[in-house]
C-alpha cells in the first residue's frame, strides 16, 4: 500500500459502536494496517470512560489490582471517539447510526463491538434488564444488589463490601451463579474479609468445565477458603427488607441472609441494535466467516456480541481474534497489504491453531484451568453419549454463556467440542483429592486435545503451552500429569558417591579424580588444591563440594602427606600454557 | 612479564603474562571484577599465542586457486592494484569493510577512520551488530546513552535482588557470579531462561527464582512484570514524576499483560510472575529495599524485537525506580571483549567516534578537524552487518571487502548463505591470527598480532579503559592491523595520518571523541593501567565516571525516556514440519566461533563437538539416544550434532552451540531476520526438526547425480 492515499477516492467511513477491549483491539490492529488518510473511524462507547481492562475487574474486587491500573491505551490518534455516547439506531437505508445526544453518523462500514450485559435472573424481588443499557439499571435493583461487568459495576461493590455489621461481625455476602466470575467474585469478596456463600443450581462449581471429580476437590478448596457452596441450589426469591436486600430464598425454603448480593447467573450478548435493524440474532448478532452480517455485508460484530460460526464463547480470546481477522480484512479491502508481519501481538501461536477456548480461573488459591474438551466418559467403546456432555472449555466456554446456551448442546463449543464426537481421545487421569488436585487430559494423534486441570499449579503453564502451540507431547502422556514428566535422573551429593569422573569445577573442568590426585600428591588445603588444579577459580560455586571432598579424603586418610609443602595462594601459582 | 587482560570476553578478568623457558605463563590478578578468579578460557589463552597453525605469512591466491606465502609487500601491492580496479569498475562504495568486537580502541578507531578517510566507502559495520545493537539501541532511546554497566560491577555485591534476562553468565564469563552472592543471599535472584542453565541453578536452595519462558517471549515477560508492578501499586511514582517521561503510555500498555495472560504466552506461571515482579519491588530503594538490578544479555536481545525487549526491560526497571541511583539500575552484560569501546569508536555504519552520528553536521566538522579532512569527504551511513553482509557480490552491491577480527562463516546467522556470498566477491581481505574459516576463503590473508603481543586499550562491560599491554613479542612476520592501515593508506595516497603506534592513535582517539557521547578526552594509557577509568573523562584532568545518570539522564532534558513497546512473535515459528524451537548459545569452554579456543587442546578436551541439547522425553519420542547423531534442519540449512540429553531443557526447545564450522554450525540454521532498529539478528530462536542422523530424510528428493 503506498503511503499517500488516493485524493480521488472519499476517505472509507467506519464506525464502531462499543468501545470495550474488543472494540478497542479492532482500532489498534487497524492502525497498525492502515496508514493514515485512507479511513474514517468513528467509535461510539457507552460508558464514559476510556476503555478498560474488564477481566481485571475481579482482581480489583480481590485486592489484587488497582482501579486506575486497568486503562488501557488510547485510540489512535485519528480516531474520533465519542465517549459516554450511545448508539441508539441504526438506519441501514440510509448508512447511518443515530446516537442518543441526537448525532448521526454515516459509514461504509458499521462494526457492533456492543458486548454482553449481565443476565439478571427473573426472580421476585430482582427486575429484569431495562433495555440496551450496560447492565440492569440500578435503580430496578434494590440496594445491594450488583452485577460485576463495568468499572462503575465494580466501584459500587467495593463500596459495598466495606465495613462491618452493626454486631461487628463480618458483612455477609451471597454471590448468585458459581461459575468462572462467580468464583472469581466469591474468592475476592472473601479476601476482603467477607463470609461470602455462592449460590449455585449445578452439582458443583464451574460444572460447565468441570467433571464430578474435578468439582469435588474443587469444592473442598472453597471450603479452605472458608467460602460456602450451595449446589443444586435454585434460587425462588431475593428477600427485601427496606428497599436493601436481605437474602436468598432457595428451593427447599433455606433462607441464606446477606448484605450484598452479587449476580454472576451468565451474560446476554447485546444485539438490540442489530435486532431493530432487522438483521439475525440468535444468541449474539449471527455472522459469517468473515464476520459480516449475511443480510448486510457492510455490518460487522465481534466480540461478546457476536455469534459467528464457531459459536459464542463470551470469552475474550476469541474476540481479540476477531478483532485481528476484522482488520486484516479491511484494510486488505482498502486496497493494501498487512503493514506487519504476521506476528500480531497474541499470535506467537501456531498458524490455524489459535486456541480460542481457554478458561483459566484468576483467583488465588483456585487454581482451575480448562482447555479443549475432556469426554466423561474413558474410551470410544462407550458409545453412550454421556447426558452432561463432555467437559473442558470448549464444551461452554464461559460458564455465564451456559446460562444462555442449552447445557451441553456442544453450539458454543471450540473445535474440540465437535471433535471428540468423532474419534474418541484417549484420557489421562490423576485424582489426588487431599493434594487437592484433580487433572484430566485428552490426547490425540499425540497432542493434547482438552484438559481439565484443579490444582496443576506450575505444570499448568506447560499445558497451555502444548495445547496452544499443538505441540507433540511425550510417547506415555502419563508423562504429562507432573512437572518435568517425571524423568531426571538421581544426583549423587555425597563426596564418597560421586564418581570420579564427575565434574567438580564446571569452570575449569576439575573432576573429582583430579582433586583426589591432588590430595595424593600432598594438597591438603583448598587453596593448595586451588594452586594445582584451578578448581574455585572460576566462579568459585565448588568451594564448598572442594572442601567436602577434602574433608572425606582426610577422615579417610589422616595421615599427613608425604613431602607436604606450603600453602600456595592459586593467584600466584601459574599455569603452564595448555598446548 | 606484564599485567594485561583476558584476550576474549568482557569481563576483561585481569592476569599476569610472562614468558617463560616452558612457554608462556597466565596467573590471574587480584581485580575488582574477577577477585583472583579466571575461567578456563582465560587459564589456557597463552596457548593461542603458538598454537601450531598460527599465520606468521602473508597469504595470496594464486592462479591454482590455493593460497600461497607471499612477502608483505606484495600482499599489500595485490591488495591496492585490486582495489584501484575495484574502485574504477564500481566505485568507492563497491568496497566495505567488517569489524569485529574484539579489537582495540586504537584498532576499533582506526578501522572506521580507514573506511571513511583512506576507502571513502559507507559501508563499514562490525559483528558487534550480533551482540550488542539492540541493548545500545534501547539504551540510547530511553537514557540518551548506552553504556552497558553505567555503574561499577561490584556494585551488584550489595544488591537484594537482580533480575538476570537472557545471560548464562556462570558459563560464560564464571568469576563475575561472585558479584550476584548478595542477591542470592537474599532469595532475590531470577534468572530468565528457556534452559535450566548453570547460571539458572544459582536460583536453587531458596536463593531466587528460575523462569523458564519459551524461546522469544522475554518481551511478554517484561510486560507481565512491569504489569504487576503497576497493578499491585509498586511503581515508584515520585521517581516517575521527577526523572521519567511517558510512564503513562506504558502503564496502559501494560494493562493488557495480566500474569493469567502471560501465562499463554510464555509458559511461566502466572503466580511465578507476580512472585518475581513482588520480589523485585521489595529490593528497590523506594519501598525500602537494598537496591535491586535489572540486567539482559543476548538471549533477550537477540531477536527481531530485541530492541523492544530491551526497551521493555529499562521499562520495568524505571517503573521501579532504579536507573541512576545508587546501588540500583539497568544494565546489559556485553559479551565481547571490547564491545563497549567497539562501539563507540566508528566501526558502526552510522557512527563517528565518541558514539556520534554520523549524519550530524557538527560531529563531521568536528572529527573531520581531527582527521585533517574536508568534511564534505566524509561519506554518509553505510548499512547494518546482516543488511550489508546481503549486499556481498550482488551486482550494485560490494564487490571487496575488509575482514577483522571476525569469523563470519561461524558467527554471521544463516552462515552458509553468508560463506556463499563472500564466495561471490572479486576481492576478500582477512586479518587473523589464525586460518579461520573465514580467512581460507581470502583472496588475501594478512597475518596480525594478538593480545598479549600488543598494547592498546580495551573498554570492558562496565565501561571502564583497561590496558592492554605486551607481554612477548609476536612471531616474526606477522603485523598489528595498525601497521597494515598505516601501509595500506599510504600506498593509496590517503589523506591524513594513519599512524601504526597504539599511543599515538589513542591520544587521536581522546581527540576525536572529545565533547562526544562516550568522551575520552582524558584517557592514556598511563592513566588507564593506573587508575579506575570509567568513561566519560572529558578532560586530561578528569578521574572518569563509575556512575552514569545520578543528576540527570543523558536526554535534552535530562529525564529517561519510557516507550511502550509491543509483543510480537517469534520470526521463524513452530510448523508442521518444524516442531521445535531451536536456542543458541555458548558453553564454557569456547568463546564466539571458537577460531581461537577450538584451537587450544584443554578446550578442546572438554568440549570437542557440537552437540544438541534435548529433553529426555522429547529424544524417547524421537527414537533418540544420549551421544547418538542428530540431524537438525531449519528452513535454512542442516546440521549433524551428537544429542545430548538433559532436562534442563523445556521439552518444546532444543539447545545448540554457536562455536563449531561445517556439519556442526548452529548457525546454518539460524534466522536472518533483523530487529529493525538495531539491526540485530533473531540468533535466539527459530523453528527446527531434529530427527536421528540415520533416519530416512522425509521430504529429501532423491539426488540427481543417481540419475545423471
Ligand atoms: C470480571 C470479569 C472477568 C472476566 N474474566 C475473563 C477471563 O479471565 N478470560 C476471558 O477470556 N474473559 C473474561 N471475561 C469476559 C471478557 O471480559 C469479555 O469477553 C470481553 O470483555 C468482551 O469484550 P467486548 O469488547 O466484546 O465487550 P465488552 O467488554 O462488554 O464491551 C462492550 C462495550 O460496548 C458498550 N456498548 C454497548 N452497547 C452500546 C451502544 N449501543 N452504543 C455504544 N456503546 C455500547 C458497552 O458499554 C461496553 O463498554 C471476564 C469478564 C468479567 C466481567
Ligand atoms: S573468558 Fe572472560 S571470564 Fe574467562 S577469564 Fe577471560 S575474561 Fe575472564
Amino acid at each position: 500500500m503506498s503511503a499517500t492515499p488516493p485524493p480521488h477516492l472519499p476517505r472509507h467511513r467506519i464506525v464502531v459502536v462499543g468501545h470495550g477491549m474488543v472494540a478497542a483491539r479492532f482500532l489498534d490492529e487497524l492502525d497498525r494496517r492502515v496508514p493514515p488518510g485512507f479511513c474514517e473511524v468513528t467509535v461510539l462507547g457507552a460508558e464514559p470512560h476510556a476503555p478498560y481492562n474488564r477481566l481485571l475487574l475481579s482482581e480489583v474486587v480481590a485486592g489484587r489490582a488497582d482501579l486506575h491500573g486497568l486503562t488501557l491505551p488510547d485510540a489512535p490518534r485519528d480516531v474520533r471517539v465519542l465517549a459516554g455516547v450511545s448508539a441508539r439506531r441504526i438506519r441501514r437505508g440510509e448508512r447511518v447510526v443515530e446516537d442518543d445526544r441526537g448525532g448521526r453518523h454515516g459509514y461504509d462500514t458499521l462494526v457492533l463491538a456492543t458486548g454482553a450485559q449481565p443476565r439478571v435472573p427473573s426472580l421476585p424481588g430482582l427486575t429484569g434488564p431495562t433495555g440496551p443499557t450496560d447492565r440492569a439499571d440500578p435503580a430496578d435493583l434494590p440496594r445491594g444488589v450488583h452485577a460485576l461487568r463495568t468499572l462503575d459495576d465494580c466501584r459500587e461493590i467495593l463500596a459495598a463490601a466495606g465495613g462491618t455489621r452493626p454486631d461487628g461481625s463480618p458483612r455477609r455476602a451471597t454471590v448468585l451463579g458459581g461459575g468462572v466470575l462467580g468464583l472469581e467474585a466469591a474468592r475476592g469478596l472473601a479476601a476482603r474479609g467477607l463470609a461470602v456463600t455462592i449460590v449455585h443450581s449445578g452439582a458443583h462449581p464451574m460444572d460447565r468445565q468441570l467433571d464430578a471429580a474435578s468439582g469435588a476437590v474443587l469444592r473442598r478448596c472453597l471450603s479452605d477458603r472458608r467460602i460456602r457452596i450451595a449446589t443444586r441450589a435454585r434460587a425462588q426469591e431475593v428477600t427485601v427488607s427496606d428497599g436493601a436486600v436481605s437474602g436468598v430464598r432457595l428451593g427447599g425454603g433455606r433462607h441464606v441472609e446477606t448484605d450484598l448480593l452479587v449476580l454472576t447467573a451468565g451474560v446476554i450478548p447485546r444485539t438490540d441494535l442489530a435486532e431493530y435493524a432487522g438483521l439475525d440474532v440468535d444468541r449474539g448478532v449471527v455472522v459469517g466467516a468473515d464476520l459480516r452480517t449475511p443480510a448486510d455485508p457492510r455490518i460487522a460484530a465481534i466480540g461478546d456480541c457476536a455469534r459467528t460460526p464457531d459459536g459464542w464463547s463470551g470469552l475474550l480470546a476469541p474476540g481479540w481474534e476477531q478483532a485481528g481477522a476484522l482488520a486484516r480484512d479491511l484494510a486488505a479491502a482498502l486496497g493494501g497489504e498487512p503493514t506487519v508481519g504476521p506476528g500480531g501481538p497474541s499470535s506467537g501461536r501456531r498458524v490455524g491453531a489459535a486456541a480460542t477456548d481457554v478458561v483459566r480461573l484468576k483467583a488465588e488459591g483456585l487454581d482451575v484451568v480448562a482447555f479443549g474438551a475432556v469426554p466423561d466418559d474413558w474410551g470410544p467403546d462407550d458409545d453412550e453419549t454421556d447426558a452432561a456432555g463432555p467437559t473442558g472449555a470448549g464444551a461452554a466456554a464461559e460458564d455465564v454463556g451456559a446460562s444462555v446456551e442449552s447445557a451441553g448442546s456442544g453450539g458454543s463449543g471450540g473445535s474440540g467440542a465437535s471433535a471428540a464426537v468423532s474419534a474418541a481421545p484417549r484420557v489421562v487421569t490423576l485424582l489426588d483429592v487431599q493434594g487437592r488436585r484433580s487433572l484430566r487430559l485428552a490426547v490425540r494423534d499425540g497432542r493434547l486435545v482438552g484438559g481439565v486441570l484443579v490444582g496443576a499449579g506450575a505444570l499448568a503453564a506447560d499445558l497451555l503451552v502444548a495445547y496452544e502451540r499443538g505441540t507433540a507431547i511425550p510417547l506415555d502422556p502419563a508423562r504429562l500429569l507432573l512437572k518435568g514428566g517425571g524423568g531426571g535422573v538421581p544426583v549423587a551429593t555425597s563426596p564418597a558417591s560421586i564418581p570420579g569422573s564427575a565434574t567438580i569445577c564446571r569452570c575449569n573442568g576439575v573432576t573429582k579424580s583430579a582433586i583426589v590426585t591432588a590430595f595424593e600428591h600432598g594438597e591438603r588445603t583448598l587453596a593448595g588444591v586451588a594452586g594445582r588444579t584451578r578448581a574455585t577459580t572460576g566462579c568459585g560455586g565448588c568451594t564448598s563440594a572442594v572442601e567436602g571432598i577434602l574433608e572425606w579424603l582426610e577422615a579417610a586418610d589422616p595421615a599427613p602427606p608425604p613431602g607436604a609443602r606450603e600453602e600456595t595462594p592459586a593467584a600466584l601459582t601459574p599455569a603452564p600454557s595448555g598446548a | 612479564m606484564a599485567d594485561t587482560h583476558c584476550p576474549y570476553c568482557a569481563l576483561q578478568c585481569a592476569m599476569s603474562v610472562t614468558p617463560t623457558a616452558d612457554g608462556v605463563q597466565v596467573a590471574p590478578r587480584d581485580f575488582p571484577t574477577n577477585r583472583g578468579g579466571l575461567c578456563q578460557k582465560g587459564w589456557t589463552s597463552a596457548a593461542v599465542l603458538d598454537v601450531p597453525d598460527r599465520l606468521t605469512t602473508p597469504l595470496v591466491r594464486g592462479g591454482d586457486g590455493e593460497l600461497h606465502p607471499v612477502g608483505w609487500d606484495e600482499a599489500l601491492d595485490v591488495v591496492v592494484a585490486r582495489l584501484r580496479e575495484t574502485w574504477a569498475r564500481r566505485g568507492r562504495d563497491a568496497v566495505g569493510v567488517f569489524g569485529g568486537g574484539g579489537l582495540t580502541n586504537e584498532k576499533a578507531y582506526t578501522l572506521g577512520k580507514f573506511a571513511r578517510v583512506a576507502l571513502r566507502t559507507r559501508y563499514v559495520d562490525y559483528n558487534g551488530r550480533f551482540c550488542m545493537s539492540s541493548a545500545a539501541a534501547a539504551g540510547n532511546r530511553a537514557f540518551g546513552l548506552d553504556r552497558g554497566l553505567p555503574f561499577p560491577l561490584t556494585d551488584l555485591g550489595g544488591a537484594q535482588a537482580v533480575l538476570l534476562l537472557g545471560s548464562n553468565l556462570a558459563e560464560t564469563m564464571p568469576p563475575c557470579v561472585a558479584h550476584l552472592a548478595g542477591a542470592r543471599a537474599a532469595g532475590g535472584l531470577v534468572v530468565v531462561d528457556p534452559r535450566r542453565t548453570p547460571t539458572a541453578a544459582l536460583t536453587d536452595d531458596g536463593a531466587g527464582i528460575h523462569l523458564q519462558p519459551l524461546p522469544g517471549t522475554d518481551l511478554q515477560l517484561l510486560l507481565g512484570l512491569t504489569h504487576v508492578v503497576w497493578a499491585e501499586g509498586l511503581a515508584d511514582e515520585a521517581y516517575l514524576a521527577e526523572r521519567v517521561n511517558g510512564a503513562d503510555a506504558v502503564r496502559r500498555e501494560v494493562a493488557q499483560w495480566w500474569p493469567e495472560r502471560v501465562e499463554r504466552e510464555t509458559g511461566v506461571p502466572a503466580e511465578q510472575v507476580r512472585a518475581a515482579a513482588r520480589l523485585l519491588a521489595a529490593a528497590a530503594p523506594a519501598r525500602g529495599g537494598g537496591g535491586a538490578y535489572v540486567l539482559t544479555g543476548r538471549g533477550a536481545e537477540q531477536h527481531a524485537h530485541g530492541t523492544d525487549t530491551v526497551t521493555a526491560a529499562i521499562d520495568l526497571a524505571l517503573a521501579l525506580g532504579l536507573p541512576g541511583v545508587v546501588g540500583s539500575g539497568y544494565g546489559c552484560l556485553t559479551g565481547q571483549g571490547n564491545g563497549q569501546g567497539g562501539r563507540e569508536h566508528g566501526q558502526k555504519a552510522d557512527q563517528l567516534p565518541g558514539y556520534r552520528s554520523i549524519e550530524d553536521p557538527a560531529a563531521r566538522a568536528h572529527v573531520a578537524g581531527v582527521w585533517g579532512v574536508d568534511p564534505d569527504d566524509l561519506p554518509g551511513a553505510g548499512v547494518p552487518a546482516v543488511a550489508m553482509l546481503d549486499l556481498l557480490g550482488r551486482p550494485d552491491g560490494l564487490a571487496a571487502l575488509f575482514v577483522h577480527a571476525s569469523n563470519l562463516v561461524v558467527s554471521a546467522p544463516d552462515a552458509t548463505a553468508v560463506a556463499r556470498r563472500l564466495g561471490e566477491l572479486d576481492l576478500l581481505v582477512v586479518c587473523d591470527v589464525v586460518p579461520s574459516e573465514t580467512a581460507r576463503l581470502a583472496d588475501v590473508v594478512l597475518p596480525v598480532t594478538q593480545w598479549a603481543e600488543e598494547d592498546g586499550t580495551m573498554t570492558s562491560l562496565e565501561g571502564r579503559v583497561l590496558r592492554r599491554s605486551r607481554a612477548v613479542a609476536p612471531p616474526s612476520g606477522v603485523r598489528s592491523e595498525l601497521e597494515i592501515w598505516h601501509d595500506l593508506a599510504a600506498r593509496l595516497d590517503a589523506p591524513g595520518t594513519f599512524s601504526p603506534d597504539p599511543d599515538e592513535v589513542l591520544a587521536e582517539l581522546a581527540a576525536a571523541s572529545a565533547g562526544g557521547r562516550a568522551d575520552y578526552a582524558g584517557v592514556t594509557g598511563e592513566r588507564a593501567a593506573a587508575q579506575a577509568l570509567y568513561w566519560p573523562v572529558p578532560a586530561p584532568g578528569h578521574d572518569g565516571t563509575p556512575r552514569l545518570f545520578l543528576d540527570r539522564f543523558a536526554t535534552p532534558d535530562g529525564r529517561a525516556v519510557m516507550h511502550p513497546v509491543r509483543a510480537a512473535a517469534v520470526a521463524d515459528d513452530l510448523r508442521e514440519d518444524a516442531e521445535l524451537y531451536l536456542v543458541t548459545g555458548r558453553v564454557l569452554a569456547h568463546y564466539q566461533s571458537g577460531a581461537q579456543t577450538r584451537r587450544v587442546r584443554e578446550l578442546t578436551r572438554a568440549a570437542p563437538r557440537g552437540h544438541v541439547q534435548i529433553h529426555p522425553l522429547t529424544a524417547h519420542r524421537l527414537g533418540i539416544e544420549e551421544g547418538s547423531d542428530v540431524r537438525v534442519t531449519s528452513a535454512r540449512g542442516t546440521s549433524v550434532v551428537p544429542a545430548r540429553l538433559s532436562d534442563d531443557i523445556r521439552a518444546d526447545t532444543v539447545f545448540m552451540p554457536f562455536h563449531y564450522a561445517g556439519a556442526e554450525s548452529a548457525n546454518a540454521l539460524t534466522n536472518p531476520a533483523v530487529d529493525p532498529i538495531s539491526g540485530m539478528p533473531e540468533f535466539k530462536v527459530c523453528a527446527v526438526d531434529v530427527a536421528p542422523a540415520d533416519a530416512e530424510r522425509p521430504a529429501a528428493p532423491p539426488p540427481s547425480e543417481v540419475f545423471a
